[in-house]
């Protein structure tokens, strides 16, 4: 037999050549290859299929075959062609540009790579460029969701992550690569790619089915590599595993678990974030604003589990593309819903029930998601034996829909809607009701592989209404009320492998209503009062840069500038300067016209990090942010109340500012992919408010002259231990932080504790938290969370007088005394039904329980004069193991 | 805050969480000086104040009183008025101070410490339009003022309760030298007067209202068949006009006490004050001295005017032992615990019970009538 290779006839035969022709006469095949190639090839003792023969040859060598339709296979090195003609081989034919592919070219063909012993050709050949981009979406094979945070590596080269869309783009050297992609519950993929230009590349993952035997993977999303310090990221899966009270998987709860996250007390709504107030955090559901993210006094977070794909929280180095709060920025994003067939969950719990339906509308390229929830809490609130209680109502709800619409490879369009509303009667004459309303609308518009665009607009809604009716005299409705409609636009642009360029501008206009009394009948007496609204816009610009400037050193740059003004129509007093603020001290008052600018406040806000890798197993990264807040949370109380209001910043409420500097260390000894890491940080804050005594927070026309301004000063140091996978896995931490604040202004006419810094409500020097999960088959899983921190400051009563005839109480210092140190340990099972695929409806059982050791942590310490006597009594919410146990469906 | 107690409720209920919370030993800070009273201008209007020192939580011990003081009361035209100790730390005197002046208060302790009050405007509180109560079940007792010009806006109110009660057993004999005696007319012990006064701080403002009209401003409450009302009660009610800057000192104390240290309570506030020592910057003080009239009113209330009110049943703990006299009196000799109540008519025995059923005075005030009964 003769083979004609390259036009040359063969004339001596290699070891190649016998197995050539034993497997031609074995199998239906004609076999084509260079023969000075293949001379080469050494031989070694394979049995089995021709494919696995030949893959098993070809193991270590640059050698790919390719079998086509034909009964031919072709043999080539170092590179390898398609079989197939382009899908639009035969439409495009006529008429077709000759594009200069080493410019930013269009993507032409869309390569959908599926398996792993294929090697697929990306782009076309030609152009003078030595590199090429890839870009692409890299989605769940089940429910063709788009994967975020999923990391996409070049074998030996670099590490980029899919954005919030599961789109990445990487520029690697044209020839062959392997890439790997990796995401938290995914199994690995390995994709042989041969780059000859710019391309496009979508891969689909398929969910990691865990079994006994699998070796442990090494640790995917590395910490080491990654630029980012001071984020944290957690799956819903992880969030599932964390055991809740009542079963009720909870968003902000979990947050509680990582290091420098703390809250005032368990159940509490808000969280502080290494030192920072709870108003400094800003949480965005889809980059939608939320004021109040909880229900029920904060007992429970407003954000149905079920509909989220994940929450990233970033402590330190905040991305400049996120601003607007000064602490903290809580990025939770859902899922967009399955786009290959409809499928839901329902949930049902001791408090609440819960569903959530999601999957295409018509075709692959719409799909939505709707989850909605509803308490059914009543019950326990009727268990109240006071009779004063015996009206109580409390009920809520929350509902999200989210919607993605995919007109082309280059645009794509996001809906999202989101509704929550809180209503409770505690006595039968008052009722407190508060509703979040959110809406944004997302277009994202590709425009080359190195460049694409997101336009957004939002609308942020949070109202509350006081209704108080146990004096048909003085019965009255409160309310408050705050809007921000937003327009932003933010690029990302990818030029070459060295640089990854964000920026943007975005525009905010705050509406806000600062409270209003009315008469609630035409009996009550009440004096209507409205505080004049508020009006102001925010603009900001940004532009950041992360640049690799050796294979080691990575830096990222960043400046947003924004741009404040607080508008008219408003009437502003004037006040003798240099002196307190009140009554005496006004001069007069000037009032703005509509839309009239009345004081504006900008400034540049830096986010600077830089990463160096010590080792391919640890790095060590530095951060430097600034950051600016217009909007201020009005409350004196420990926690967050559910009557809170927010201010704007005003010609004599400044802008809250907050720097940070932090550094940290980062490796992964071993291979069991466990990941060490310690992170120090110092940080610094003014303008952030507290409150002079008596002072009268809602309905105060002139709150100016009831505030003080605090300043901050916060650091820390946190050691983390995590096992991200594995039977057992989980992550153990514990933080040294402290937090001070200081009231100091000569100007103020009081201060507190002196002038001097003193602890603040949420100083919690030592946090241990143990999060773990054990699974002990695909089933069947165990979790065990323990947390350890130190009580909380409180101002303690030190002596007693009487006055008014009875004993009253002297106080400390503020904050001087601490309430006794928290400890809990809650622990909760997961059976799920069997895994047939097959199988329509799933469903699992989660029993658990909240604190197992009874422990009765104190939830606050407080006095009281009862008989004329002071009385001290602490107080615990959760004193007691409580069972739960909860239902879940999934078809 | 309601929702605080909501919460504290369900746990309550469901857990048995709440628990007696032992606060650290505290020091005595001895630099604080207390100053309670207000300077009340009028006709025979009384001053009193009250200066003490602070005690720990834990102390059992009273206040330690601020003794030998000089304590006067001076106008803003510096004519002075002095009060003096009636017993330990307590200064006072009845004066007739011009309702239009403005004053402040002078204080020199034993130690030489000088202490000032701001001169402040007397206010002129308006009179108690009337004390009403009201039975849904218990007794609420409420008071109504409006002041015509919408100038007061502040309001505090203090009062003194009296009551007449009974005792169990109405006794006219007396056990002296070994013999059973009729009792003096004038010496009786069956019926006895007590006075209590308010316990908490009572401030309202009007100043969310268009008119200056405090209506229904509770002032206390019994449950049903409180002994204050078994037979006949009364209240008198002072009300005082209160500056804002005071009504805020009361608002702090009144928080303060009365509920802190959860988590949706403010922290407790600093007490503003407007005494300060003029001679030693690191003394402080707690009180604030307000300068008005003060307004009264007294009304009283009829057992028979309340709908079923009956008195408390003490039949059981007051059992009768009719004996022969001389046993009983055998047992009154032996027995000081005892009292003679009465000889029953039909069989001449004495009837014999213990004397907290006989005389009031043991627990039920003293048997002289008040001048206003």
């Amino acid at each position: 037999m003769f083979q004609l290779v390259n036009g040359v006839l063969a004339q001596s035969r290699s070891p190649f050549d016998s197995l050539v022709s034993e497997l031609e006469k074995s199998n239906p095949y004609v076999f084509y290859y260079d023969k000075k190639q293949t001379n080469e090839i050494k031989m070694i003792r394979a049995t089995g299929s021709l494919d696995e023969v030949l893959v098993k040859i070809f193991e270590g060598t640059d050698f790919v075959f390719v079998k086509d339709s034909q009964g031919r296979i072709f043999i080539t090195k170092g590179f390898s062609f398609s079989n197939k003609l382009p899908a639009d081989y035969f439409l495009k034919r006529t008429g077709r540009e000759k594009v200069d592919t080493s410019i930013n070219e269009l993507f032409g063909n869309t390569v959908v790579a599926k398996m792993e012993n294929i090697v697929y050709v990306i782009g076309t050949k030609g152009g003078a460029t030595t590199s090429a981009v890839i870009s692409g979406y890299v989605r769940d094979a089940t429910s063709g969701e788009p994967l975020s945070s999923a990391t996409v590596a070049v074998e030996g080269g670099k590490v980029v992550s899919t954005d919030g869309f599961g789109f990445y783009s990487i520029t690697v050297p044209k020839g062959r690569h392997i890439l790997k992609i990796s995401s938290v519950g995914m199994k690995e993929l390995i994709r042989q790619v041969n780059v000859q230009g710019n391309g496009k590349l979508e891969m689909e993952m398929k969910e990691e089915v865990r079994s006994l035997k699998t070796i442990v993977v090494a640790q995917k999303q590395s910490n080491v590599r990654g630029m980012q310090m001071g984020v944290e990221r957690l799956s819903i899966k992880t969030i599932k595993q964390i055991p809740a009270i009542f079963g009720e998987t909870d968003l902000m709860r979990s947050l509680l678990t990582l290091p420098g996250v703390t809250s005032v007390g368990e159940g509490t709504a808000g969280y502080n974030v290494r030192g920072g107030a709870t108003d400094q955090n800003l949480i965005l559901l889809n980059d939608m604003t939320l004021f109040n993210p909880t229900h029920l006094f904060g007992f429970f977070s407003a954000v149905d589990p079920e509909i989220v794909r994940g929450l990233e929280l970033y402590k330190s180095a905040i991305p400049e593309k996120f601003g607007g709060r000064i602490s903290s920025i809580m990025d939770v994003t859902t899922r967009d819903g399955n786009s290959k067939k409809i499928t839901g969950t329902a949930g049902l719990g001791p408090l609440t029930s819960k569903f959530t339906l999601e999957g295409p509308l018509g075709s692959e390229k719409t799909t939505f998601l709707v989850g909605g929830r509803v308490t059914y809490s009543n019950w326990l609130l009727k268990q109240i034996p006071d009779p004063t209680f015996k009206n109580s109502k409390a009920s809520f709800y929350d509902l999200m829909m989210h919607f993605s619409h995919t007109f082309s490879d280059k645009d794509r369009v996001f809906l999202s809607g989101y509704a929550s509303s809180d209503r409770f009667k505690l006595t039968a004459d008052s009722t407190y009701a508060y509703i979040n309303r959110n809406i944004n609308i997302k277009w994202k518009h590709t425009f080359t592989n190195k460049l694409y665009a997101v336009l957004s607009n939002v609308l942020n809604q949070y109202n509350y209404t006081i209704e108080g009716r146990t004096n048909p005299l003085d019965a009255f409705d409160i309310g408050f009320g705050v809007k921000q409609i937003g327009t932003k636009a933010d690029f990302k642009y990818a030029p070459d492998n060295k640089h990854d360029i964000n920026f943007g501008v975005q525009h905010l206009l705050y509406d806000l209503k600062p409270g209003e009394i009315n008469p609630l009948n035409k009996s009550s007496i009440i004096k209507p009062l409205k505080l004049e609204n508020e009006r102001a816009t925010e603009t900001s610009i940004y532009l950041g840069d992360q640049y690799s400037l050796t294979e080691k050193l990575s830096i990222q740059a960043g400046l947003r500038y924004s741009y404040y003004r607080y508008l008219g129509a408003q009437e502003i007093y004037q006040y003798v300067p240099e002196q307190p603020r009140n009554e005496t001290t006004v001069i007069g008052s000037i009032q703005y016209k509509n839309g009239e600018l009345i004081k504006p406040y900008h400034g540049p806000e830096y986010r600077l990090s830089a990463r160096y890798l010590l080792s391919s197993k640890s790095s060590i990264k530095f951060s430097y942010n600034t950051l600016r807040q217009y909007i201020h949370m009005i409350t004196n109380t420990t926690a967050i109340s559910p009557t809170d209001i927010w201010k704007l910043s005003d010609p004599f409420i400044k802008p809250q500012i907050g720097e940070q500097f932090s550094a940290g260390f980062y490796t992964q000894p071993g291979n069991k992919g466990i990941e060490l890491s310690v992170e120090a940080y110092y940080k610094r804050s003014k303008n952030y408010l507290d409150y002079k005594s008596g002072a009268k927070l809602i309905l105060n026309e002139a709150i100016e002259r009831d505030v003080l301004n605090t300043k901050g000063k916060a650091y820390g140091l946190e050691f983390l231990v995590k096992k991200p996978t594995g039977k057992l896995n989980g992550w153990l931490s514990y933080t040294y932080s402290r937090t001070f604040l200081k009231v100091d202004d000569p100007n103020a006419g009081e201060t507190i504790n002196n002038g001097d810094y003193y602890r603040a409500n949420f100083d919690k020097p030592n946090v241990v938290s143990l999060v773990s999960n054990y699974r002990f088959s695909q089933r069947f899983s165990i979790s065990m969370t323990s947390t350890y921190s130190t009580g909380r400051p409180i101002t303690m009563p030190i002596g007693t007088f009487n006055m008014g005839g009875s004993p009253r109480v002297y106080y400390s210092e503020r904050n001087a005394y601490r309430i006794p140190d928290f400890f809990r340990t809650d622990l909760s099972m997961t059976l799920e039904g069997n895994h047939k695929l097959k199988q329509k409806v799933h469903n699992s059982w989660t029993f658990g329980i909240y604190n197992i050791t009874g422990r009765d942590n104190p939830y606050s310490v407080y006095f009281t004069l009862e008989d004329g006597a002071i009385k001290g009594y602490q107080l615990s919410v959760f004193a007691t193991a409580i069972p739960f146990l909860s239902f879940n469906l999934r078809f | 805050m309601k929702i605080f107690f909501t919460l504290l409720m369900i746990c309550a209920v469901f857990l048995h969480c709440k628990k007696p919370f032992e606060a650290p030993d505290g020091v005595v800070d001895e630099s604080v000086l207390i100053v309670d009273g207000t300077i009340a201008v009028g006709n025979n209007a009384e001053n009193i104040f009250k200066l003490s020192g602070l005690k720990t939580l834990q102390s059992n011990n009273s206040n330690p009183p601020e003794t030998k003081a000089k304590v006067s009361i001076v106008s803003a035209a510096g004519t002075s008025w002095v009060l003096s100790e009636t017993s330990s730390g307590t200064y006072q005197a009845v004066l007739n101070l011009p309702e239009k002046g403005s004053y402040k208060l002078l204080i020199e302790t034993s130690k030489g410490k000088k202490f000032e009050s701001t001169l402040e405007a007397a206010i002129a509180t308006p009179a108690i339009d009337s004390i009403t109560w009201k039975q849904p079940d218990g007794l609420d007792l409420f008071v109504h003022t409006h002041d015509q010009s919408n100038n007061t806006r502040y309001y505090r109110w203090e009062f003194i309760e009296t009551f007449e009660r009974h005792a169990w057993i109405q006794s006219e004999l007396d056990f002296v030298n070994g013999q059973v005696i009729s009792r003096p007319f004038g010496d009786q012990i069956y019926t006895c007067w007590k006075n209590d006064s308010s316990k908490s701080i009572i401030i309202n403002n009007t100043i969310s209202l268009s008119n200056d009209v405090v209506s229904y401003q509770p002032l206390t409450s019994m449950f049903k068949s409180n002994d204050k009302l078994s037979v006949r009660y009364s209240i008198l009610v002072k009300q005082i006009g209160l500056s804002k800057e005071a009504y805020n000192f009361w608002n702090i104390l009144k928080k303060n006490t009365e509920l802190t240290g959860s988590l949706f309570d403010p922290q407790p506030s600093k007490m503003p004050t407007n005494i300060r020592c003029t001679n030693d910057a690191t003394k402080k003080v707690v009180g604030y001295i307000s300068v008005a009239k003060i307004s009264e009113q007294r009304i009283f209330i009829k057992n028979s005017e309340l709908n079923v009110w009956p008195p408390i049943d003490d039949s059981e703990s007051c059992p009768v032992i009719a004996k022969r006299p001389a046993d009983a009196i055998a047992m009154l000799k032996k027995d000081a615990g005892l009292l003679p109540a009465y000889f029953e008519t039909l069989s001449g025995q004495l009837a014999i019970a213990s004397k907290y059923c006989v005389d009031c005075r043991l627990t039920k005030g003293t048997n002289v009538k008040p001048l206003f009964w």
